[in-house]
């Protein structure tokens, strides 16, 4: 398993792009952890006596403040604990669902197949926002809610990819001859099947974690995710709507951190599938 | 091929019923009792409250409830909307044309835009024009778009103001919305002898700023596979032998090159143009458009939830037969795929 990551952390090096992606992504990951030690503020403090300052200009707020007299830098780095912290559950929830799901699928194939995969075509069939609108009317709005949405959403693809998988290895002589040992059928799944898939895996989590914060933040945008006073991109960018032309450094920038943080991911994603898939190399 | 599009056709009508059944459960898996979340205060009074319940059909089985929704649903009839009262499936009928317009006029501009820088990327591979064209495409698809939309806004609306902020078409024309979509009505015989071309331009600009948010997603995506597509086919016999022959770089790209690459991009094009509805909520709300995406958000705020049930079983009844459009159309271009 360690020779595993190694070896990918070594692949990724030679891809330059990729590997920025992962130099980004730790860097947020470090923000987020030292955030009470680096935020100059409390992201909810408010200073009456300075509304709306353009970043730049007062040192005792670097990135300006919002209209309610906020710092905006330290809001931002709060906001990169929630986007991390959406994007892992996000891909958590979707990820033990869909492995479960595909795994299943792929293994006992037939009745049970069609059955699960006519369920994720259903799924499939409602675009992501969609189906996220449909669970938070039901659940009401809330970053929670919102989570479990967007998780559900990226459940087929991880059951697909997982089915896929599982259908070739399935053939395989090793998983025949653990059969033959009548080893148990979740003990063959998880120890013998599962390990041989993690590539595409992988991949995939890397794509639905950008996923997951674009649309938790689309979300909160809409006022369906996040609520109020919380640090959120999606919920920073919604409030400010009001202020564009007085306050336009409110609007750039949460949204350069959202997709500072999606590329990233993406950018990650795309160097990991060529590694893993060597026909996408090819067109390198 | 008859034996795949049955197969289809049978999975079809099974996600349907999944989606009728996801629809069906909205109202009542909502916590709280539909008949107070539908007549609100007036519930209190036990004559109504009964009434209510009865016309719903709510004091029946659940089993007997979804037939009777699917019966009212094939006749049309997908309740009233709680603040407007008016028939769900009229509004859905009167916002759709505004999307469908808006999502088409997108995905033009896309496969116009995109096509081209695809196959420019990828014939003049790994040089610069092939990095920004792929840098720009990966900022693209990875993009915001309910960010992007307002930057547009700001930079093109309210600074440079060249274009409308908001709407579709300015409150001064009274276009009689004869297909719903404003590009043709402003060019009917009526509004044209009353407005000219002014109309139709006026609807034109409108247009401008929401496609070309919606239509930056599926634009990155289009020029990043055509670019790969086309590579693929560059590296077949069939083109060297096209070179070999010596016939132009022009014929051999367009001709030999692209008519075969486009086949994965048209499929792709179909499954993009379901998607985009999930655009259309984030645009059409920032943009105010009168479309379904709008619709769908404000009768969310205002917990109206026979528009919310009936929205959510239209988009997914549209895309669901989308795809299964797109699915028959690939593999009666492509037989590899009926065998699976």
């Amino acid at each position: 398993m360690n020779f595993f990551f190694t070896d990918i952390l070594k692949e990724l090096k030679k891809n330059k792009l990729a590997f920025l992606g992962l130099i980004i992504i730790f860097t947020f990951i470090i923000i987020a952890l030292l955030a009470p030690i680096i935020a100059p503020h409390n992201p909810s403090s408010v200073f009456p006596n300075s509304l709306t300052i353009a970043p730049f200009i007062d040192g005792q707020f670097l990135l300006g403040t919002d209209d309610l007299g906020r710092d905006i830098l330290s809001r931002l780095i709060y906001g990169s604990r929630i986007s991390l912290m959406v994007g892992t559950f996000c891909v958590l929830m979707s990820l033990s669902f869909g492995l479960l799901t595909g795994l299943t699928a792929g293994y006992f194939g037939g009745k049970v197949d069609s059955i699960l995969m006519r369920f994720i075509d259903i799924l499939m069939s409602l675009p992501s926002i969609l189906l996220a609108i449909f669970v938070v009317a039901i659940l009401g709005p809330g970053l929670f809610n919102a989570i479990v949405a967007v998780g559900i959403v990226s459940i087929p693809s991880f059951a697909r990819i997982v089915r896929a998988s599982t259908m070739i290895e399935k053939e395989k002589s090793y998983v025949k001859a653990s059969m033959t040992f009548q080893s148990s059928s979740v003990r063959i799944m998880f120890n013998e099947i599962l390990p041989n898939c993690l590539g595409p895996i992988i991949v995939q989590a890397s794509f639905a974690f950008s996923e997951g914060i674009l649309s938790t933040a689309a979300l909160g945008f809409l006022g369906l995710g996040a609520q109020a006073p919380m640090p959120e991109w999606g919920i920073m960018l919604s409030d400010a709507r009001s202020y564009l032309l007085t306050a336009p450094w409110l609007l750039t920038l949460p949204g350069l951190c959202i997709l500072t943080m999606v590329i990233s991911f993406n950018i990650l994603g795309d160097g990991l599938r060529d590694i893993f898939d060597p026909k996408t190399k090819r067109r390198k | 091929m008859i034996k795949y599009i049955l197969k289809k056709l049978k999975h079809l009508l099974i996600t349907l019923f999944g989606v009728s059944l996801l629809s069906f459960f909205l109202l009542r898996l909502i916590p709280g009792d539909p008949v107070m979340l539908l007549l609100g205060e007036r519930g209190a009074d036990p004559k109504i409250y009964k009434e209510m319940k009865v016309s719903l059909g709510l004091d029946k089985s659940i089993p007997v409830q979804y037939i009777s929704f699917l019966k009212k649903a094939f006749q049309g009839d997908l309740g009233k909307s709680i603040i407007s009262k008016q028939s769900v499936v009229q509004e859905f009928k009167d916002r759709f044309p505004a999307t469908l317009e808006l999502s088409m006029i997108a995905m033009i501009f896309a496969l116009i835009l995109g096509i081209p820088l695809g196959v420019i990327a990828a014939v003049k591979k790994n040089t610069w024009v092939d990095y920004v064209i792929s840098s720009v495409s990966l900022i693209g698809y990875s993009m915001p778009i309910f960010w992007w939309a307002l930057i547009l806004m700001l930079i093109f609306s309210l600074n440079f103001m060249v274009t409308p902020v908001s709407g579709r078409i300015s409150v001064l024309y009274d276009v009689d919305p004869w297909s719903g979509f404003l590009l043709i009505d402003t060019l009917t015989k009526e509004s044209f002898s009353q407005y000219g071309f002014s109309a139709f331009w006026d609807a034109f600009r409108h247009l401008i700023l929401p496609s070309f948010a919606l239509g930056t997603i599926p634009l990155a995506l289009i020029s990043r596979m055509t670019r790969g597509s086309m590579l693929d086919v560059l590296n077949e016999s069939y083109m060297r032998t096209a070179k070999s022959k010596g016939l132009s770089f022009y014929r051999i790209i367009f001709i030999h090159g692209l008519k075969n690459a486009l086949i994965p991009i048209i499929t792709v094009a179909g499954l993009i143009f379901g998607g985009l509805i999930t655009g259309a909520i984030l645009t059409e709300t920032i943009f105010s458009w009168p479309g379904i995406g709008k619709w769908l958000v404000t009768s969310i705020n205002a917990r109206d939830y026979p528009v919310i049930q009936a929205s959510t079983l239209f988009i997914a009844t549209i895309i669901v037969l989308l795809n299964n459009f797109v699915d028959i159309m690939y593999a009666a271009i492509n037989p590899k795929l009926r065998i699976k």
